[in-house]
């Protein structure tokens, strides 16, 4: 069933799904020095796919996003359990931190966070969950 | 030494492993458990040499050190001599089960659990911290559970697995209650630390709490009255757990743990009241209901109970002699008792049954199982030239050698009068089953194959080894196994033959008086059933379970109806209570202490808020309802930027965006709304709690801001943010590295809620 949008609707959602998109993207990359982070990524991602669900439909919605929707779930309490343990097992007790300083030809000095993988982790699990629920709440009525 | 961690930690790997072996093996199965047994039967013979040297060897491995909860292993003679019991029994049983069991059985599932068991019974009796011997205890409870109920598809099987792991389960709580007292007393949870501190123990106001708690574990392990009904439930078990787990190991668990204890809670009067006194009884009550039982296993049950009795009591009586009696008696015991069962198995599985009132006769055909039953029957029965006799008239010995009152008496008396017993019902199940009149069993008997025959032979063959050359038993197992109870060095020298004396004569007045009580066996039958189901706690037992369980069900409708307005009811007030009677209690003051004026535009906002709210409680439909509750969210929102707080504002006015339109596609799928005519009584009850709840959470908020109860983390979050979490952003860094484990569970939780959601609308029935 084809929902009934309109075209502003249909045309303000395609330009900007991808500015909302890169901005949840701007947002988990900048989260550990200015306001954001994975969570927030996570529903700000969230909202941009809710809102083409909303305009042009779950089938849209998929031809851009992983198949399974719980599978993201499970990688990203995978990775988030596998952060934890990896510094565990490098002996430094379990989701401590590394911190790894690296000098790029273009971006400059930068710093990367082992955290990071952890708030990817909360990333996937934010997205994969909000996917689900919409994913089994739009389907259409029996 | 690393040996006694093998020894401890082969029988789970192997129990892991089996469930693989079996495919390999099918039902030969059985030789990987026994041949694991075996080794471990070597490897801790080969300690014996230490342990005859008078040594402790001990292995720890610390867990948590700061908690003093280390797996201590410990090692001396009583240890060993359990540890050695429980691999060659093991050994013998796991072999003759192998054969024992229809090829149409589940081999694996079978000799996984036999090995887990193993490993659990060698776990208790080898370590050596109160914790650990806790852990291993109720792992013997359910190793023993699953074996019981083996057969899981009889009704009886259930009930009695169910039973046995509920008594002595609940006796194994009663026993960590004791545990706990007892390193309140004497500060360790290390067991020769609280062995060498017995005075300590006995001096304090605690002795006789921790003394009934531990005996109380004690008891329900090993069957003593009034709690020894579970015993004859568990003999739904097929016979090789009846023989391995029911007579020779996990029912001597309690007395391990009472000889493991004698220095530390022995010698006072109380002990042998109460461990003496509920031994003798046991002897008596178990002998009384053996002797007229008609399923053989029922008979070998009781008389286990009484047997064990017998041993608890010679404990009990704290004397150097009563130990060794009961050290000694425990061995033959072991010999007989399983040696027995597995006859009895035998007989069953020619036959086709297990009633006394079917068998007879089977001498002729069965000569062999017939011939290890006399033997082990005989040794039961005290008789000489077996180990039975000896030990009972030790057991004569030590009884007449209590001082004191009324026992001095009583005590020789009721010794006396349950080995009458003991000898009657012997009699009974050697003449009821091989001789007298043929029987009319479902098949048609002939000699059970070798495979079966031989485990019953080894350990029937044990009894006249120990009774006429007592002295290997003596000086390699007995003599180290009473030194290590009473940790002191012991010398007994063991003979047949004591001479004519006092025990002599008790002996022969039991015989007569139980040759008397034989043929009263029926007459017995008719009326016990009425009189000693009173010394049993079984109605109890039922009865209790279920009150449990109607009460269980009762509570949990009222206070789970189903309904979402009473689950919000319960948690609310629960909450209101909480914090208002925390507040109350500690008349904690709600005027903040830096209160600054509220802004203009702040105020503003304020109002819009409240507005809102009171707009969602009037609101006439879901949808307006659910419009106006985001309208509040935006608001709250914008309130957390005008406070400084992007992040949260951010989160809170994206949160809110996603749920609007999740709660909006819930409202698709919900049922037509209906307007309810709520009464004025609910009303009114709901706006009283709504009060009160946003009272309660105002009150803390107010108790909160700035009265500097703690010093603040703040500060310490913002110094360690950058050189520690790598990043400015402090909120993030708190999220993701300082309190990252609270933000796995979060997330852990999101996942397993989702897959609650997922299951729920899932179903195609959905309303």
């Amino acid at each position: 069933m084809r929902r009934p949008t309109t075209v502003i609707a249909e045309t303000i959602t395609q330009w900007s799904f991808p500015v909302i998109f890169l901005f949840a993207v701007y947002l988990f990359l900048a989260g550990h020095n200015n306001p954001g982070g994975g969570f927030i990524a996570g529903v700000m991602t969230a909202a941009a796919l809710t809102l083409q669900y909303v305009v042009f439909g779950m089938r849209e919605v998929q031809r851009f996003t992983p198949s399974s929707y719980l599978g993201l779930v499970a990688l990203g309490l995978s990775l988030a359990l596998a952060t934890g343990l990896g510094s565990l097992f490098l002996g430094w007790g379990f989701l401590k931190s590394g911190i790894l300083h690296l000098h790029l030809p273009i971006f400059g000095d930068v710093e990367i966070v082992s955290a990071v993988a952890f708030d990817l982790g909360v990333y996937c699990i934010v997205v994969g969950v909000t996917l689900t629920i919409i994913s089994l709440l739009g389907r259409e009525q029996p | 030494m690393i040996l006694l961690l093998v020894v401890l930690l082969s029988p789970f790997v192997a129990a892991a492993l089996t469930p693989l072996v079996a495919r390999v093996l099918g039902t030969r199965t059985g030789w990987w458990a026994a041949a694991v047994a075996l080794g471990n039967t070597l490897a801790l013979l080969s300690l014996l040499p230490d342990i005859l040297h008078g040594t402790t060897l001990t292995y720890t491995l610390p867990w948590i050190p700061v908690l003093d909860a280390n797996l201590t292993l410990m090692v001396d003679g009583l240890s060993l001599f359990f540890a050695l019991l429980i691999s060659f029994a093991g050994c013998l049983i796991m072999a003759y089960g192998r054969f024992y069991l229809d090829p149409r059985e589940e081999h694996g599932k079978f000799f996984a659990y036999m090995l887990l068991f193993m490993g659990s019974m060698l776990g208790v009796v080898l370590t050596g911290n109160l914790i650990a011997l806790f852990v291993f205890w109720e792992l013997t409870s359910l190793s023993s559970f699953l074996l019981i109920g083996f057969w899981d598809h009889r009704e009886a099987s259930r009930y009695g697995a169910t039973q046995a792991l509920l008594v002595t389960g609940g006796g194994g709580m009663a026993m960590l209650i004791g545990f706990i007292l007892l390193h309140q007393v004497t500060g360790s949870w290390d067991m020769q630390s609280v062995l060498s501190q017995g005075d300590i123990i006995r001096a304090s106001p605690l002795y006789l709490p921790i003394l009934g708690l531990v005996f109380l574990g004690c008891m329900t392990k090993s069957a003593q009255t009034p709690f020894h009904f579970w015993l004859p439930n568990a003999m739904e078990a097929p016979t090789p757990v009846s023989a391995y787990l029911h007579s020779a190991t996990m029912v001597k668990a309690g007395l391990y743990l009472v000889a493991r204890l004698h220095p530390a809670l022995s010698g006072t009067e109380a002990w042998v009241y109460l461990v003496g006194g509920v031994g003798i009884l046991t002897l008596c009550v178990g002998g009384f209901l053996a002797l007229a039982q008609d399923d053989l296993k029922a008979l070998l049950a009781y008389s286990t109970v009484s047997q064990l009795g017998l041993i608890m009591a010679l404990y009990g009586l704290g004397t150097r002699e009563g130990v060794v009696a009961g050290s000694f008696h425990l061995m033959n015991h072991a010999a007989f008792k399983a040696a027995l069962f597995l006859c009895v198995g035998n007989v069953e599985h020619e036959t086709g049954t297990r009633r006394l009132s079917q068998l007879g006769g089977l001498w002729r055909a069965m000569p062999w199982t017939g011939m290890f039953t006399l033997v082990s029957a005989a040794a039961m029965a005290g008789l000489p030239p077996f180990g039975g006799f000896v030990s009972k008239e030790l057991f004569y010995a030590a009884t007449l050698d209590v001082t004191g009152g009324a026992e001095r008496i009583l005590l020789p008396v009721l010794a006396v009068a349950g080995s009458a017993f003991t000898f009657a019902y012997s009699l009974r199940l050697v003449y009821g089953v091989f001789f007298g009149e043929p029987g009319h069993p479902p098949k048609h008997p002939h000699e059970a194959p070798l495979g079966i025959l031989w485990s019953p032979f080894i350990l029937a063959a044990l009894n006249p080894f120990l009774g006429l050359w007592p002295a290997p038993a003596d000086h390699f197992l007995l003599e180290p196994m009473a030194s290590g109870i009473l940790r002191q060095n012991v010398h007994v020298h063991l003979t047949l033959w004591h001479g004519f004396g006092a025990p002599l004569l008790m002996s022969v007045i039991s015989i007569a008086a139980g040759l008397i009580l034989y043929p009263a066996w029926l007459g017995i039958q008719r009326w016990q059933g009425d009189v000693f189901s009173r010394f049993s706690l079984e109605g109890t037992y039922k009865g209790s379970l279920q009150v449990l369980s109607r009460s269980g069900r009762d509570v949990s409708l009222w206070l789970q109806s189903g309904f979402l307005r009473q689950y919000l009811l319960w948690i609310l007030s629960f909450l209101s209570l909480v914090v208002l009677s925390t507040f109350i209690w500690n008349r904690v003051s709600l005027i903040p202490v830096e209160a600054r004026s509220v802004l203009s535009y702040e105020g503003i906002l304020l109002i819009l808020t409240v507005v809102t709210t009171i707009a969602v409680v009037f609101a006439p439909r879901p949808l307006p309802a659910v419009i106006l509750l985001g309208g509040v969210g935006y608001l709250v929102g914008i309130l957390f930027i005008l406070l400084y707080a992007p992040d949260l504002a951010l989160t809170q006015i994206l949160v809110e965006t996603v749920s609007l339109v999740l709660f909006l596609l819930v409202i698709y799928r919900l049922p037509p709304f209906i307007p309810e005519q709520a009464s004025r009584g609910r009303l009114l009850r709901d706006g009283l709690l709504a009060t009160v709840v946003g009272g309660a959470v105002s009150a803390v908020v107010l108790a909160t801001a700035g009265q500097g109860y703690f010093p603040s983390i703040a500060e310490f979050f913002l110094r360690e943010s950058v050189p520690g979490g790598g990043g400015r952003n402090v909120v993030n860094v708190i999220l993701i590295d300082f309190r990252g484990y609270d933000t796995l569970g979060e997330v852990t939780v999101l996942a397993i809620a989702l897959l609650g959601v997922f299951t729920l609308l899932s179903r195609k029935d959905t309303r």
